[in-house]
């Protein structure tokens, strides 16, 4: 029988598509031995943006957030996503600061890195593969999908093939916005397993437009290896299938599933009570709508970026133009070559859609970035630029093509290291590369060791909540031999 | 100390309880009593100097136990219940004969709690026990689901199904007779 296996994705993109990254740690330990136990391929603990959101909102050490999580999930192999060349931070980085970082997490107790390029161009994290094996770490590149005419199932084919040769473990196809399509799944998903043999294939998508699901089904019958799920109250929404329905729908397809059910709902029960405890809201399901969906599907603009979007055009009291900007940002999109709209071409094409919009002019004003995209900072796009708008970008700008791999050799690592000092840790010194100087000191001043909980059980959790509640005079209850009342 | 060395207790689930709290903060109502198997819980609502509606009964037990217990408490006592409660699952079982109407003599196996029974592990599946067939002591016949909480219904005792009263996926009474089984 043909076995599916498990990519658990509450603490990564659960936390991230549903709540900001902002769970914090104190959350996760409780269950962290359950998930461990319950038969998890992988479970991936930690993102670019959770680390960032560790440093910045909930003062805590994120570096010390990956030791505590390894050491309560010995058995399992845990995974951290990591954002191509700006890795943890923003900026693209050197080859050094990402030896250096990768070498960090696998002295935290990290046995895989999951890998992606915005522009699905290797050329920029082939480096990243490289020290990963020579340490001994997993590789899973994440192919990121995007809906185009130049994204095709050859397109990731023969993507896939390159990832293949450059030596990895699993090749991972990606929907960030839940853009396939079952249909689409149905051709996509063999054209990649053609290109890669009999190497894991793994596959996430998700559910901002109610397809997520029905893209899983499709693939599990079409010979995926791995899925990415999350608890129940962390899936659906903007985030992924949860692992409850997906496990049933493998089983009714006569696939194989070493999960351990009793925990798998016991992981499902826990987080019910964290977003009740934090209150946070449920992944609620999204149900497939045709119009809406070819309204996304034309500009991609991601959910988190969505509301930002409008936030912005609204302070400049132009929410009205919303529509407009949105048709344009379509447009830029397609006239810059279709970037994946995910960071940071996601901004890129946003930005210029608002400054087309309103100043009447298109490429009147062009963002620095959007010049070196240009110049091939950021490497390969995925179709050449429209000629016309590349005189548009780069008039009166060095018009030089820029070698992404020139700036890889940098040494960064050391003249970081010469400024701050041989007693700085490599991670406090990875930290003084990721953030900015405000940013860390604020940081060190506000940041508080991470507590480990007790477990409050449910029956304790129960009396605790009956008590805060005012409108309650008494309250009587009994269980076994228990008898407790309460008067006010 | 490490979180993992405390188990969670599952003798109640964190989503059950946020059932019963969303209950209690939804419902107009000044009096809730909710029960459940080996649960029991009752709640008077509305200000201090409004006289309640209908006192509760006292308990014999709640004038000895303190009024408020230490988590630690009621976590030792909670692991007694529940061996309790496991041995008195079937207080019918291996008793008096089964009713009047029945004229079949035999353990019963009744219901612990008010919920669904469902014959099967599953729509669609093989029923657990048919009539007429062979069962072992502890073996499950059926499931008795409570606020989506699903209860395994054991027979007490070794023997041969002789009736099954109960239709599949009907509301049954808590203690409410769902099968006879004639002992070996």
């Amino acid at each position: 029988m043909r076995e599916i296996r498990f990519n658990e994705e509450t603490l990564r993109d659960g936390q991230q598509s549903l709540w900001a990254n902002r769970m914090p740690t104190a959350s996760m330990l409780p269950i962290a031995a359950a998930m461990d136990r319950a038969g998890f391929g992988s479970i991936n603990i930690m993102s670019g943006s959770a680390f960032e959101a560790c440093i910045l909102y909930l003062n805590e050490n994120p570096w010390e957030r990956l030791r505590l999580l390894a050491k309560l999930m010995p058995k399992t192999d845990l995974q951290i996503l990591i954002r191509g060349r700006s890795a943890f931070g923003w900026r693209r980085f050197p080859n050094d600061a990402i030896e250096l970082l990768i070498k960090c997490l696998q002295k935290s107790g990290i046995q895989g890195l999951a890998i992606f390029d915005g522009l699905n161009d290797l050329n920029n994290i082939k480096w990243h593969f490289q020290v990963a094996k020579e340490i001994g770490l997993q590789v899973h590149p994440a192919l990121v999908f995007a809906l185009s005419p130049v994204h095709s199932d050859a397109y990731y084919a023969a993507k896939a093939r390159d990832c293949v040769e450059l030596g990895v473990q699993s090749v991972s196809l990606a929907d960030a916005s839940g853009l396939l399509t079952p249909e689409r799944v149905r051709t996509l998903i063999p054209a990649i397993r053609s290109a890669i043999g009999n190497l894991d294939f793994s596959f996430v998508s998700h559910c901002g437009t109610g397809l997520g699901s029905a893209c899983y089904q499709e693939a599990m019958k079409l010979g995926v290896d791995i899925l990415s799920t999350a608890s129940i109250p962390l899936s659906q929404g903007n985030s992924i299938p949860s692992t409850w329905e997906t496990l049933s729908y493998a089983r009714e397809n006569g696939l194989k599933v070493r999960l351990d059910d009793f925990l798998v709902r016991k992981i499902d029960d826990y987080f019910h009570w964290v977003a009740y405890q934090e209150k946070k809201p449920l992944g609620q399901t999204v149900s497939f709508n045709p119009a809406q969906y070819k309204k996304y599907a034309a500009h991609q603009i991601p959910g988190g970026m969505m509301s930002h979007l409008v936030s912005q055009l609204k302070n400049l009291g132009l929410e009205h133009r919303v529509p407009e900007v949105l048709e344009e940002a379509g447009r830029v999109r397609q006239e810059i070559g279709y970037p994946v709209m995910v960071t940071p071409f996601s901004q890129i094409v946003g930005v210029q859609a608002v400054f087309n919009v309103i100043q009447k002019e298109r490429y009147r004003t062009i963002p620095s970035d959007l010049c070196l995209y240009a110049r091939g900072y950021y490497g390969e796009p995925a179709a050449p630029i429209d000629p016309d708008i590349q005189d548009r970008i780069l008039q009166g700008e060095d018009p030089t093509p820029i070698d992404p791999a020139e700036n890889y050799l940098e040494p960064l690592v050391s003249k970081a290291r010469k400024e701050a000092g041989a007693s700085l840790s490599d991670e406090e010194l990875l930290l003084t590369l990721f953030f900015s100087h405000p940013t860390l000191e604020r940081f060190r001043q506000n940041s508080r060791a991470i507590e480990s909980p007790a477990v409050t059980q449910p029956l304790t959790a129960l009396i605790q909540e009956l008590g805060k509640r005012s409108q309650l005079r008494k309250f009587y209850l009994e269980k076994g031999p228990l008898r407790l009342e309460q008067t006010w | 100390m490490l979180p993992d060395q405390k188990e969670i207790n599952y003798s109640l689930s964190y989503k059950e309880i946020l059932e019963i709290l969303k209950i209690i903060d939804e419902s107009p109502c000044q009096e809730l009593r909710l029960e459940l198997e080996g649960f029991k819980l009752e709640i008077i609502k509305g200000k201090e100097g409004l006289p309640p509606a209908s006192g509760i009964a006292p308990s014999p037990a709640s004038a000895a136990s303190p009024s408020v217990a230490l988590p630690g408490v009621i976590k030792a006592r909670e692991e007694k219940a529940t061996k309790i409660e496991k041995r008195e699952e079937f207080p019918g079982a291996g008793g008096p004969a089964a009713g009047e109407i029945l004229k079949v003599t035999g353990a019963e196996v009744k219901s612990p709690l008010t919920g669904t029974f469902y014959r099967a592990p599953a729509p669609g599946a093989r029923p657990f026990v048919e009539v007429g067939e062979a069962v072992e002591a502890g073996e499950q016949v059926g499931i008795v689901e409570v606020m989506k909480l699903m209860n395994s219904i054991k027979t007490p005792v070794k023997g041969t199904v002789r009736q099954i009263l109960v239709e599949n996926e009907t509301m049954v009474r808590m203690g409410q007779t769902l099968m006879v089984i004639e002992p070996a």
